[in-house]
């Protein structure tokens, strides 16, 4: 779909309207076509925009040369160009489009090509439908649509590497550091064409992209008010790493406190971890959830040489566990730590084999009062035990607080102290009953001996 | 006086972190009134509570009314909705220990569920009479969305209230938080102006917005999912709708869930008609059109968008203007995409041929739908607009029979100009070469017309 390529979706504007796209109008009903297509004899296509003016739209972007063995995707298609331009770079092409364009048909026809085809709202894609794809191009869609940030958030979960979102902007790009705001378009304010909804500023438009999960968005360049912003979803390998990698001391999700994750909410990964850099800012910090990399949202010291980092959750991770990590500017990435997304009951039972150990609960006591062996309940109570004899490598994902046969998953790890006792904390369910109870911990096939503990 | 914006501004950030210093020591948000007129005194009095309820038109008697209260908190609009006599459901995306013990000690018998705004529709919570959509819109991510989620349960009225990043008087936008921008807190996304807030009620599909009040950076907004009655003694002649049709296919069905729009064809006799006038219904619910186009003469079109939650099936269009009554109605179709090949649309009963008994129709008028001349250039868009005389008195599309060069083209619409006129559409068939076209129409019960002409390009 492309910017003044409604005109048979829009309004049937009137012969005698003074409307100052009356010329384009004009041209591009004379010509039917908006894509040139080159075809295989060398003869054109003639559209009203030219083989050059695509070309130059493509080039915005860093697209690879050679795109053999990957998949691509070409959402708002229209009469095709970028769709066969991907396959003559040597991608399987799906193209989508909201409304059958019968100039790609035909174009397709006559190239010969291979590409898919397919009739959808951008909203409405998913992976279960039509896969995953190694680029994405997101070209002159984004201001017709009524709810952008939910339409980024769907391409960035189809893509496992690149998208290249084109769109119009109501500034030049020049200040970034301008207020991200967003025009709205209740009916024909833009072009006279009804069915433009949005008109992001340049830094509103990148912190959209931002905030749907890519790890880093690049501004590539704004063109007569279109910005071209190549969004990734993979932060870059470090070489030679100099610096010390970080160690992650827990993972939570930042709403419930526990490990677990819906693909469907919005939600956030909170990221416990030391460093020994004591100047970090959001720069520095690289977090990733499985194979995707996604950008500090918060970071904040929390004492010592502790830090906590927010992330989103990036989009598209199948259901399953995933190792959540992170880096810092030049380190290795720190220990990874398991979570769960979307988890089924089968997956929740599968547990890390581990090394055998000998656990044993020093101290029983909740994180309000401070009594031994005495927890009071309410909401957001937890329970804390103080243990001895879990191996060095433990992180709190693995470990598990059982609770008269409750499993409660621990939300919160220490490390060791002097005594080399570590402190691990778990949510009591929100509708304990008072009474006794015996409380033990798990890490793997190991488990302790139970130690009384009463619900007050 | 420049408008203030809360986003970087220090004055409001320390507004809302000294709101969340208080909140964290009251533990309430809303004071709750018990019934020996004790008073859990939360963040916000009851006064203030009162106050912001009466800021809109909310019946005092609520008596066998379905009301929704979103983002509930702890509860104080939900029980005084309850108190009024109305039967409540309160939703909240998470669950409040304090509403829980409300509702206890008040003897509520309000349903509390956790549910996200994008989990409301008509199947997980029914429809409301009134839903009170207090202090979300600008915790949304898609706030339009939201919007729209709400006006497909309310039957009658949203009553909306938001942050706002101004008085009143800037323009049309939206701040976007990518952060924790907005005082300093990280669940923000949208801040609207004043005049926004308002644009996106309307996009979402209520008829009628009235903004209530701008106060300390927060609005109100009352949206309404009727126009106003029509005039007892109407001032104008009503409008004529000739059709209303899917603006992508020309076709009168539409699908649930995509966005689509409705385009009307009518005629009305209003001289300089505008689109704050147009008063369009969709069954009982009004919609605001979009784009209001005088075609030529008294002919307009005015595109709208389908209204959220319709469900599937035959609906009646009608319109009116604010001084006429109404027009006469229009059929779509709300219908999930038929399996590949089936028909899109249900014929008449007129299928089986009948003798001839009526005279054939005459054609007065052919063109070119787009362009209003013979001349067809061979754009997809294009489509053949015939206009005839027949003193047949029920047609469908079923019953008309449109030919081009002798072969039967399927009529896309069919409308009653009024005074035995009437105009059938059809698409072009495809590969048409230069020069001349007969075109010529019949009845079910008619012979064929005699021939009029169109010219390729």
């Amino acid at each position: 779909m492309a910017f003044m390529g409604e005109i048979e979706a829009a309004v049937h504007l009137p012969p005698s309207a003074a409307d100052p796209n009356r010329r384009k109008l004009e041209e591009l009903a004379r010509l039917g076509w908006y894509h040139s297509i080159e075809l295989p004899d060398g003869q054109v296509i003639p559209g009203f925009q030219t083989i050059d003016d695509s070309r130059r739209r493509i080039g915005q972007f860093p697209v690879p040369s050679d795109l053999r063995g990957k998949r691509a995707l070409d959402i708002g298609a229209w009469d095709g160009w970028f769709t066969f331009e991907l396959e003559r770079r040597g991608a399987r092409v799906l193209a989508v489009d909201s409304t059958s364009v019968e100039r790609f048909r035909i174009a397709r026809e006559l190239l010969g090509s291979q590409a898919e085809y397919r009739i959808d709202d951008v909203c409405r894609l998913s992976p279960a439908k039509i896969g995953y794809f190694d680029i994405v191009m997101f070209l002159g869609v984004l201001y017709h649509l009524k709810h952008p940030m939910l339409a980024l958030e769907k391409v960035c979960e189809l893509s496992t590497d690149m998208v290249c979102v084109e769109s119009f902007v109501t500034d030049d790009g020049a200040d970034l550091a301008a207020k991200p705001v967003m025009e709205f378009y209740e009916t024909t304010e833009l072009c006279g064409q009804f069915d433009n909804w949005v008109g992001p500023n340049t830094a509103c438009l990148l912190a959209m992209c931002r905030s749907a999960g890519f790890a880093r968005v690049q501004l590539e360049s704004v063109l007569d008010h279109r910005a071209h912003i190549a969004c990734y979803r993979h932060w870059p390998d470090i070489d030679s790493p100099q610096e010390p990698a970080p160690y992650l001391t827990s993972v939570e999700n930042a709403t419930t406190r526990d490990r677990e994750f819906s693909s469907t909410n919005d939600d956030y990964v909170a990221i416990w971890f030391k460093s020994p850099r004591a100047d970090l800012t959001p720069a520095d910090v690289f977090p990733r959830i499985g194979p995707y990399g996604s950008h500090p949202v918060i970071l904040h010291r929390t004492g010592g040489d502790g830090w906590q980092v927010n992330c989103k959750l990036p989009p598209g991770l199948p259901p399953g566990w995933h190792a959540a990590t992170l880096r810092t500017t030049d380190s290795p990435w720190a220990n990874p730590v398991r979570i769960g997304v979307d988890l089924s009951a089968e997956q929740r039972r599968q547990r890390p084999a581990r090394a055998a150990c000998d656990i044993r609960v020093a101290i029983v006591t909740d994180g309000k009062t401070w009594e031994r062996n005495l927890v009071h309940t309410g909401l957001g109570s937890c329970i804390s035990l103080w243990v001895s004899g879990l191996p060095e490598s433990a992180a709190r994902d693995g470990i598990a607080v059982w609770l008269d046969g409750d499993d409660l998953p621990a939300t919160f790890l220490s490390e060791p102290d002097p005594q080399g006792l570590r402190q691990i904390n778990a949510m009591l369910p929100s509708g304990a009953l008072p009474g006794d109870y015996s409380v033990s911990a798990a890490f793997g096939d190991a488990i302790s001996a139970p130690v009384p503990v009463r619900l007050a | 006086m420049p408008a203030q914006r809360a986003a970087g501004d220090p004055t409001f950030y320390e507004l809302v972190q000294r709101q969340v210093a208080l909140l964290s020591t009251k533990g309430w948000y809303h004071s709750i009134e018990l019934p020996g007129g004790h008073v859990i005194q939360g963040m916000i009095g009851v006064e203030a509570l009162k106050q912001r309820l009466a800021a809109f038109p909310i019946p005092a008697d609520l008596t066998g009314k379905r009301v929704l209260d979103v983002g509930a908190w702890t509860g104080w609009c939900s029980f005084e909705m309850e108190r009024r006599g109305a039967q409540v459901v309160a939703v909240d995306c998470v669950e409040f220990e304090e509403f829980r013990e409300a509702h206890r000690l008040l003897g509520s018998h309000v349903d509390y569920r956790i549910l996200d705004v994008d989990e409301l529709t008509p199947d997980s919570v029914g429809l409301f009479d009134y839903v009170l959509f207090f202090g979300v819109l600008y915790h949304l991510r898609n706030p339009l969305l939201g919007l729209e989620k709400i006006c497909a349960i309310a039957k009658d009225t949203a009553f909306v209230e938001s942050f706002v990043t101004d008085d009143g008087s800037a323009p049309c936008t939206l701040e976007f938080y990518e952060t924790n921008e907005l005082g300093g807190q990280i669940d923000n996304w949208f801040g609207p102006t004043v005049q926004c807030a308002a644009a996106l009620c309307r996009a979402a599909g209520y008829a009628r917005v009235d903004l209530e009040y701008v106060s300390e950076r927060r609005a109100g907004l009352t949206c309404r999912r009727r126009w106003e009655p029509p005039p007892p003694h109407p001032a104008e002649p009503p409008p004529q709708l000739y059709s209303a049709v899917n603006n992508r296919t020309n076709d009168i069905q539409f699908h649930p869930g995509k966005d689509e729009y409705i385009c009307l064809y009518f005629r009305s006799d209003v001289p300089g008609l505008t689109r704050d006038r147009l008063r369009i219904d969709i069954d009982e619910y009004g919609a605001p059109a979009l784009v209001l186009v005088n075609l030529r003469g008294q002919e307009w079109q005015a595109n709208l968008r389908v209204p959220p939650g319709l469900a599937e099936g035959p609906h009646q269009v009608r319109l009116r203007t604010a001084e006429s009554a109404h027009s006469n109605a229009f059929t779509i179709l709300m219908q999930s995409p038929s399996p590949r090949g089936a028909g899109l649309i249900p014929r008449g009963a007129s299928a089986p041929p009948a003798a001839i008994t009526e005279p054939p129709p005459v054609i007065y008028e052919v063109t070119n739908g787009m362009t209003g001349s013979a001349l067809f250039q061979g754009h997809r868009n294009e489509y053949v607009c015939c206009r005839f005389r027949t003193p047949e008195q029920s047609l469908d599309r079923g019953s008309v029979i449109l030919q081009i060069d002798d072969a039967d083209q399927p009529v896309l619409f069919l409308t009653d100009l009024g005074s035995g006129c009437w105009q059938a559409n059809s698409r072009l068939p495809a590969g048409l070469k230069p020069g001349p076209h007969p075109v010529r129409i019949r009845t079910l019960r008619s012979d064929l017309s005699d021939l009029a002409e169109i010219v390729s390009k």
